[in-house]
Order: C-alpha cells, then sequence, then structure tokens
C-alpha cells in the first residue's frame, strides 16, 4: 500500500479494500491538520475538521474521479468544511442592538483574541499567526497552501474553486499586507544581514 | 514586457510561476533596479519568517476517531446492527458511576471460597496483573460469587488496597464487610451494589511473601443477588443528560466608568445575583489617588444575558463593549458521535465477553480492553459536560473605574465656586455699605464748602468791584 499513488489507493478504496483508507489517512493527517489548525482558533476545533475529512473522503469516495490530484481533491473538502464551520459561526447577537455611541446596528464576527493575549503574544511567531489570521480567509488560505503545503498555484485554483489569475492575486496581495504588518520584523532582520 | 518596477510580478517570481520569458525579463531589471530587489529580499525573510509559524500534531487518538465516525456513519445508514435498547438504558441523569468490575465465576465451585497464598493460579494471576502496572498492591479474593446479569464466565472479586499490611487482609479474610471496606479504602473506583452475604470465611494463612501474593478465603453467598453458574458482573457507565438545541458560547466585556467604585461593585453583585448567575472572580482596589477601580466576572444564565447587559447600563457610564460568540454545535455533535461510537466498541468486547473463554488470561484480556474504552467515555462526557456549562452560563466581565475627574467633584466645585462668587458679592456690599455712609457724608461736607466758596468768591467779588 505504501507505494501506491493517491489515486491508485481511492481506487482501491472504492472496490472495499479498507487498509487503503487507513494508508490515506496516514500520508494525510498531519498535512490536513496542519492546514486547518493554521486556519482555526484552537487545535480542538482543527481536529474536529480534520478528522469530518476523512468521512467526507469516505462518504464521497465514490464520486471521486482522478481528473486532478487527489492532495487538491482533500484538501479543497477541508477548505469547504472550514468555510461551513465559518458560515454558522457569523449571525448577529440580540444585543447590543445599537452601538452605544453612533446608534447604529450591531453585528459581531467570532470571538477575537481579546488584548490580553494580543499583549501576551509579543514573539514573532505570535504576532505572525495574529497577522495571518487578521487577513481576508480567501488571501489567508492561498498564502498558507503555498508557504506551507508548497502546492503550485493551479492546485491552489482547484482546492480554492478560484481562477488562476485570482489565485496570483490572492498571494501577492496575502504577502503586500503581511509585509507592512510585519514590517518591524523583516527589517530587523534585514538590519542584522546587512550587518 | 516589464517597462517599469515589477513589483507586481515579484510573488509569481519568487514561487516559480513565471514563465522563462517573463522570468529571464524579471531577473534583467533586478540586476539595476535597487527598489525591486530590497522588495524581493523583504519577500524572501518574510517566507523564511513564516517557517516559524509551527503547530502541533494530531492527538494520538485521531485515526481511532477517524474509523469510529466511518463505523458510526454506517451505522446510521443501517450497515451494522445494534441494540439501541442499551443505549436507552445508558442515559440517565447524574454522575458517571465507576469503573468496570470484572467478577470470574468459578465453574468447579458453587460455594464461595477465599484460598490463601500457595495457590499457583492467583499467585501467576498477581503477578501477571502487577507486571500490568496496577498501582496498588493486588488482594485476591477469589470467590465463587455469582450474578444472574450475564452467564458463561467465572466470576472473580479482585480486591486492591494501598499497600496494606498483611494483618489488614487477615483481617479482611474473616468478614466481608471488612473486605468490601478494604475494596472501598483501596478506592477500586468500583460502585456496586453492596450486597447483604454471610461470610464463612477460611483463612489458611498467607505466604509471607509480600501482598502480591496473598489471597484470602471467603464463602459468600448473596440472597439479594440471584446466582447463577458462571454469572458476570458488569458494571454499565452511566451517561450525562445532553441538552439538544443551540451551542452557543457566549462571552461579554463592558468597560464601565463609575462615581463610586465600592457601590458600583456591590451593584454589579447584586444585578448577577438577582438574575440567578454567580461570580467566578472579581477585584476591587484603589489607586495612589484614591480612586476605586476593579472587574467582576460574572457567569449568567443565558436566558438571562441581555437582560443583564441592559441593567448594566444603569450601574455607570458604558464607555466600551465587546461580546463575542462561538458556535460550538458542530463540536458537540462531534463529541457525541464519538461518544456513541465508543459505547458501541465497549457493548461489542462485553457480547465478546460472553462468547469467551473462562480463562483468567482471557477475562484479564477484556478487562484490559474495556478499562481505556471506558476511560475515554469518562473523558468524553467531561468534555460534553463543561460544553454544556460553557453554553449554559454566559460569561460577562465588567471593569469598572472611577474617572480622572468626578462629575462629583466638579459639581462640588462648582458649588464652591459659586458659594465663593456669592461671599465675594456680599463682601464688596457690605464694603461698600460700610463706606458709603462716609464718603456721602464726606461728599456733602465738600459740597457745601464749595457752594459757601462760591458764595465767598462771589461776595468778595462783589464788595472789591464797588471799591
Amino acid at each position: 500500500m505504501r507505494n501506491f499513488t493517491d489515486e491508485d489507493l481511492m481506487r482501491e478504496y472504492q472496490q472495499g479494500n479498507g487498509a487503503a483508507m487507513e494508508e490515506i489517512v496516514r500520508r494525510y493527517k498531519i498535512p490536513v491538520f496542519r492546514f486547518t489548525c493554521r486556519l482555526c482558533r484552537n487545535a480542538a476545533e482543527a481536529e474536529d475538521i480534520a478528522q469530518e475529512v476523512f468521512l467526507r473522503v469516505h462518504q464521497y469516495r465514490h464520486s471521486y474521479a482522478p481528473r486532478g490530484k487527489f492532495s487538491t481533491w482533500i484538501f479543497g473538502i477541508a477548505h469547504h468544511l472550514f468555510v461551513s464551520r465559518l458560515r454558522k459561526q457569523r449571525w448577529v447577537i440580540p444585543w447590543p442592538k445599537k452601538n452605544v455611541e453612533t446608534d447604529e446596528p450591531v453585528e459581531f464576527a467570532s470571538s477575537e483574541p481579546s488584548p490580553q493575549e494580543t499583549a501576551a503574544n509579543n514573539e514573532t511567531a505570535g504576532i505572525l499567526k495574529q497577522c495571518i489570521e487578521s487577513l481576508p480567509l480567501l488571501q489567508k488560505e492561498a498564502l498558507i497552501l503555498r508557504e506551507f503545503h508548497q502546492m503550485n498555484y493551479q492546485e491552489i485554483a482547484g482546492v480554492l474553486n478560484q481562477s488562476l489569475g485570482t489565485v496570483k492575486t490572492l498571494i501577492h496581495r496575502a504577502r503586500g499586507a503581511l509585509k507592512d504588518k510585519m514590517s518591524a520584523i523583516i527589517e530587523g532582520v534585514q538590519g542584522g544581514r546587512h550587518v | 514586457m516589464f517597462s517599469r518596477h515589477v513589483v507586481g510580478e515579484l510573488s509569481c517570481y519568487l514561487d516559480g510561476e513565471l514563465s522563462e520569458k517573463e522570468k529571464s525579463v524579471v531577473e534583467t531589471h533586478l540586476k539595476d533596479c535597487s527598489a525591486c530587489s530590497g522588495e524581493l529580499a523583504r519577500l524572501k525573510i518574510l517566507s523564511e519568517t513564516l517557517k516559524s509559524w509551527q503547530v502541533p500534531e494530531p492527538s494520538g487518538a485521531f485515526d481511532d476517531t477517524v474509523r469510529d465516525k466511518i463505523v458510526l456513519s454506517e451505522l446510521e445508514r443501517g450497515q451494522v446492527k445494534m441494540d439501541r435498547k442499551t443505549l436507552h438504558l445508558l442515559v440517565p441523569s447524574g454522575v458517571l458511576a465507576g469503573i468496570l468490575v470484572l467478577v470470574l465465576f468459578s465453574a468447579l465451585t458453587h460455594k464461595a471460597n477465599i484460598q490463601l497464598a500457595g495457590i499457583k493460579d492467583e499467585r501467576t494471576t498477581a503477578e501477571e496483573v502487577s507486571r500490568a502496572g496496577s498501582q496498588y498492591a493486588p488482594y485476591y479474593l477469589n470467590s465463587g460469587y455469582r450474578t444472574s446479569q450475564m452467564n458463561g464466565a467465572a466470576s472473580r472479586r479482585e480486591g486492591y488496597a494501598r499497600s496494606g499490611p498483611v494483618d489488614l487482609l487477615e483481617t479482611a479474610a474473616r468478614t466481608t464487610d471488612a473486605i468490601y471496606a478494604i475494596m472501598d479504602k483501596g478506592d477500586t473506583g468500583v460502585a456496586f451494589q453492596k450486597a447483604r452475604v454471610n461470610a464463612d470465611a477460611q483463612s489458611r494463612g498467607f505466604s509471607g511473601s509480600g501482598p502480591a501474593t496473598a489471597s484470602a478465603l471467603v464463602a459468600l453467598s448473596s440472597p439479594e443477588l440471584p446466582l447463577e453458574e458462571g454469572s458476570v458482573i458488569v458494571i454499565q457507565p452511566t451517561l450525562p443528560a445532553t441538552g439538544e438545541g443551540e451551542k452557543i458560547i457566549r462571552t461579554a466585556e463592558v468597560r464601565l466608568e463609575v462615581e463610586d467604585g465600592r457601590e458600583a461593585y456591590k451593584k454589579l453583585m447584586a444585578v448577577c445575583q438577582e438574575a440567578g448567575g454567580y461570580i467566578a472572580a472579581s477585584q476591587l482596589n484603589r489607586d495612589n489617588e484614591d480612586r476605586a477601580a476593579g472587574f467582576i466576572v460574572m457567569r449568567i444564565p443565558k436566558a438571562r444575558f441581555t437582560e443583564v447587559l441592559d441593567k448594566l447600563r444603569d450601574s455607570g457610564q458604558v464607555k466600551d463593549i465587546n461580546t463575542s460568540s462561538e458556535d460550538v454545535g458542530q463540536h458537540y455533535k462531534n463529541l457525541k458521535v464519538r461518544l456513541d461510537a465508543e459505547m458501541v466498541v465497549y457493548n461489542k468486547i462485553l457480547e465478546a465477553l460472553k462468547r469467551r473463554q473462562k480463562t483468567i488470561s482471557e477475562a484479564l484480556q477484556v478487562q484490559s480492553e474495556l478499562t481505556p474504552v471506558l476511560s475515554r467515555i469518562e473523558t468524553l462526557k467531561n468534555q460534553l459536560e463543561a460544553l454544556d456549562n460553557a453554553v449554559s452560563f454566559t460569561t460577562i466581565t465588567v471593569y469598572f473605574n472611577e474617572p480622572q475627574v468626578s462629575a462629583k467633584i466638579l459639581q462640588q466645585s462648582g458649588r464652591l465656586i459659586r458659594e465663593s462668587l456669592m461671599a465675594t458679592s456680599f463682601n464688596i456690599v457690605k464694603f461698600i455699605a460700610r463706606v458709603l455712609p462716609r464718603a456721602v457724608g464726606i461728599a456733602a461736607v465738600l459740597l457745601i464748602a464749595g457752594v459757601a466758596g462760591a458764595f465767598l468768591k462771589a461776595w468778595i467779588v462783589k464788595t472789591f468791584k464797588r471799591d
């Protein structure tokens, strides 16, 4: 099984070979979990979504056709599940009905890190994490798939169901935004290198 | 191709997504353009910095949970049959009862015997379990104890005591109550219904080689639990009553400016209590300028969340409000799925127990399989209960402080200023009242003198003019 390609494994699994699914889980458990972990705010939620991904692989195994890479398909499932989860979390809270200062209706998103958490995460990784979390969702996903999963733009387009041109723009903007937010860190590193 | 700067293409260049021709043009430009070169260097540093973002590994139970979810998915599709009655019986409200007790029943004896050390099987068994890493020194009571719950397996009660001395076991061997006491003291974790038993203890002495080899002989009969040959007692775990409906954790953070910190503190406590909530944390202190400040963390029943937030407006001037919500419904559902899957596994192991041979090593093996399952069930149950608590009670954190310049002080200052002005006005009037008569007198005298002087002058002029 270890020598099978991903597509061969799915073919085996479609024919009822349970060992093929175990091999698929073994290969993709960590990459899928790392992807969801970088999108979610906590590891427990990320693990839930990652487990759900493999359940969907099982449920939709017969609808899988090896048109593209298997990795594109499975990461696409992860993307779809995360977006669905996110949609359920964004809704209007009954109170306060109006902003006390402007008298306008208020909508609240999911919990943001508190100022205390922000102050506590002064190390580079903490700042980095917060900067990435502040990116729009598609930019964040495109950047994560490129930087941490070494997918090419075509594959990323397949995962996110976007065009190639859109992916180029997403990554360019994501890097631009991060570069501005982390300018202090980048300048510091650059200055150290010049010395 | 790129007549101007190539900043817009640097991302693609860095990722190797340019064609050979485009790449060549960019590289040519970079040789002569320090701005674009600097930008590329910054992008490379950014990319390297991104690598420092490490994430944890998935938990050890990941694979098992995926498998359980798939099994449950097939269950729900009707591919696997299971006894739903068992699940329905296992959902009372309350607390998880304890861990599993597995009793093997000796097929050869109808009367309860307690055998002391020297019997090879018990010694072997004791050593096996000791090797299994039990934290307790095991004392084995081999009894012909029977139950009607399950048939087909030998029953055996294993007692554990915390490194008890041999004399304690000796005492226990004589009375069944003491045996129960030892088992309870030894914190076996077993919750079982105590049956009245008539002990017919025959202690044969001890091997003297330590608790691992000691055992006692007790004859038991249990009128309350009718016994049959080859019964097994198994304690079923009780599951929490899990509520339906939305699962949303709500939190709010409110900042208030108050005139009197202490009064505000008391008022907020009262608001919390009136709403049926409780205080999770609180603090009240004074700064160097004697201004009070503090915070209160309230847990409020979710139905009263909005009402309490409304009442907070009456407690002071609202400076800032942040509310948030987290939908944990999917996580809750997943935990339930996992719990259900664990129960399926648990029941299947029980079914396997029925069919297995009643040897000691197999019984121990079944016990060792069941114990981690129960442990996982307990963990999942605790997680569900924690989520239920977090959902049922919202968290409102209220930070309050007295302002830099209090309105009361301003009011007092204003009053002081008004009083001062009035006092000053009175003083001026008094001064004028004192001075005015004198001034009028002097003015009158001066007037009279002036008039007299004028007449005198006129008379002098007239007199000298005649001459």
